[in-house]
């Protein structure tokens, strides 16, 4: 009990983050960190089913115990008239670090995305970030570092509600978990692969990998691609077969102060 | 609805996904599959449940019009009001022609809202802007009747002698009897626009079992030809179903739970391209005419493309050749 308090009281905070002044993060696991920075997150869905992109700017404040993050998104898109561009939710999110128990660092908070008035019928991967509407989960993070590699771990549950139009339903429940393992190539490299699964959501099982590189202390570029094999296996909620037809780019600037 | 649906499958929480909604409710297509003297004024309607899009969303192409005599596609726009959606032409209809109309199978934007049209709506149907008189169908309930739906209402200037016959037996007039009625007494629930005249449903009753020792049968596959003043004869086959049930049939009628559309292919064009200024087509339209709607082989459309050939409804296909 002593240790736990201790643990929670006195948390280190550099072991969240790199040496190099960044944090771990990997595609749907996001940063849980005690740095500040802002970040510029790209998706470009290729494919036959492809066309949609989108860039999140992404603000952070952290400090010792808690950190901030909001992220404004946009989406460029096609409609049955041609492109578009719109704006997607906002995304706010809380984090409580409760520091290392046991093997693990642990922190814990709360994320939300809320509708600011634009229509952005679309949707990259996470089912939140566009389609008009709003809700909040519950989301823990661990956080084990091991010799060469980082093992990151994330578990949401929470609710939304929904513009309801097929597919998405007006209110939907939303449970999800992911683990990613960040091996370091070498200091300013390193590699990232992730496996997500969630319900309900328009991407319900993905891989994704990732290259970064951290070659200037707090400035990190990241580029990688997300398998959504749930989609192509035909377990997504929309009407579309079973099949590969797209796949998600990613690539992404953040700096950290 | 959609909550409870997802309500259910989130007590299954496991890697797979709920299906998209399912929509309920009556879809239906008007006018009817055939009808003619149509106003030029009138909107072309489908009735769904399921295009539920949001507000200011662009709509898709859903309906595409030709022009038979041209093969020109005909300039509109397609609109969406409540359940409705309508194509309304620019500058109206031309006169005295015929048009086919085609519901097409929507392909959705990908990541994007989705429209599952029902099945029955999609496919072609053509319809006449001239005062040509067609007979669509012929049904049977019971041995002693026979109700003949007409391709829009009957007028004064039509007036004339009736002839029927029952595989070729000529029923006697005096014998049976006539009534007419519209297609409004048979609506089964659907709402059609004030400027479309519907069409009449002609029933001959009290059909006797014989004529001068010959039996009538009025069975499945009868042949029915009517000749009306100077107009016919008309062939069609019996159809032993209601009149309503054919009077859906012509307006697509079915219920949003029917077998959704595959909206992986576009629906063929319903005209073939060599259809020009010497198709059938120009020449079908002033004088009486079987009643086949099907373009598949109806020398109206004088259609031989075998992507349209299989809109043919086998009901009417051998109601085809002027007799």
């Amino acid at each position: 009990m002593i240790a736990l308090l201790s643990a929670l009281l006195v948390a280190p905070a550099s072991a969240f983050d790199l040496e190099g002044g960044n944090a771990y993060e990997g595609h749907r696991i996001g940063q849980a960190t005690h740095l500040t920075g802002i970040g510029l997150y790209n998706r470009f869905v290729v494919g036959p089913d492809g066309g949609t992109n989108s860039i999140v700017l992404v603000s952070r404040y952290g400090q010792e115990d808690f950190s901030f993050a909001i992220g404004l998104p946009v989406a460029a898109h096609r409609t049955p008239m041609g492109r578009a561009i719109d704006m997607g939710n906002l995304e706010l999110s809380g984090f409580y670090h409760l520091g290392e128990i046991g093997p693990l660092f642990h922190s814990v908070g709360l994320e939300a995305h809320v509708n600011v008035g634009d229509r952005a019928y679309t949707w990259v991967n996470d089912p939140e970030e566009f389609w008009p509407g709003g809700g909040a989960n519950v989301v823990y993070q661990g956080q084990m570092d091991l010799d060469s590699m980082v093992l990151l771990f994330r578990g949401t549950i929470g609710g939304s509600a929904a513009a309801d139009f097929a597919p998405y339903p007006s209110a939907f429940m939303r449970v999800s978990g992911a683990a990613a393992i960040d091996y370091a190539v070498m200091n300013w490299v390193g590699v990232i692969g992730e496996m997500h699964v969630s319900y309900w959501d328009t991407s319900p099982w993905e891989l994704s990998g990732m290259v970064r590189l951290d070659a200037v202390e707090g400035v990190r570029a990241r580029a990688g691609i997300v398998l959504p094999i749930g989609v192509w296996a035909g377990l997504a909620p929309t009407s579309r077969p079973a099949g590969v037809r797209e796949t998600t780019l990613m690539l992404d600037v953040s700096l950290a102060f | 609805m959609r909550l409870l649906k997802s309500g259910a499958c989130a007590a299954f929480l496991v890697l797979a996904a709920c299906p998209p909604p399912t929509p309920t409710g009556d879809a239906y297509i008007a006018p009817l599959n055939g009808q003619s003297a149509i106003s030029p004024e009138m909107d072309l309607v489908v009735h769904t449940w399921s295009v539920e899009l949001p507000p200011e969303y662009p709509l898709p192409t859903l309906m595409r019009v030709v022009d038979l005599e041209t093969g020109g596609l005909v300039a509109g726009d397609i609109s969406k009001r409540g359940n409705t959606l309508r194509f309304t032409p620019t500058g109206g209809w031309r006169p005295n022609r015929r048009f086919a109309w085609t519901v097409n199978p929507i392909e959705d934007i990908p990541h994007g809202p989705e429209t599952l049209v029902e099945g029955n709506l999609v496919g072609t149907a053509v319809f006449d802007t001239s005062d040509t008189l067609n007979i669509l169908g012929a049904t049977s309930s019971s041995p002693s009747e026979i109700c003949l739906i007409m391709s829009r209402p009957l007028l004064n200037e039509d007036g004339g002698d009736v002839r029927v016959t029952v595989n070729d037996v000529e029923l006697d007039n005096d014998t049976t009897t006539f009534l007419l009625t519209t297609d409004a007494e048979y609506n089964t629930g659907f709402e059609t626009d004030p400027v479309d005249a519907g069409v009449h449903v002609f029933c001959i009753t009290e059909i006797p079992q014989e004529r001068d020792g010959e039996a009538i049968t009025v069975t499945a596959g009868s042949v029915v030809r009517v000749w009306w003043g100077e107009g016919g004869p008309w062939r069609q086959e019996v159809q032993t179903i209601s009149v309503a049930d054919k009077l859906g049939e012509l307006r697509r009628l079915g219920n949003a739970d029917d077998e959704e559309q595959d909206d992986t292919e576009p629906d063929p064009d319903p005209v073939p391209a060599d259809t020009g200024g010497t198709d059938p087509v120009d020449t079908g339209t002033s004088e009486p005419e079987p009643a086949d709607t099907s373009t598949g082989t109806d020398p109206d459309t004088g259609s031989t493309d075998p992507d349209t050939a299989t809109e043919t409804d086998p009901d009417t296909a051998d109601s085809g050749a002027p007799e």
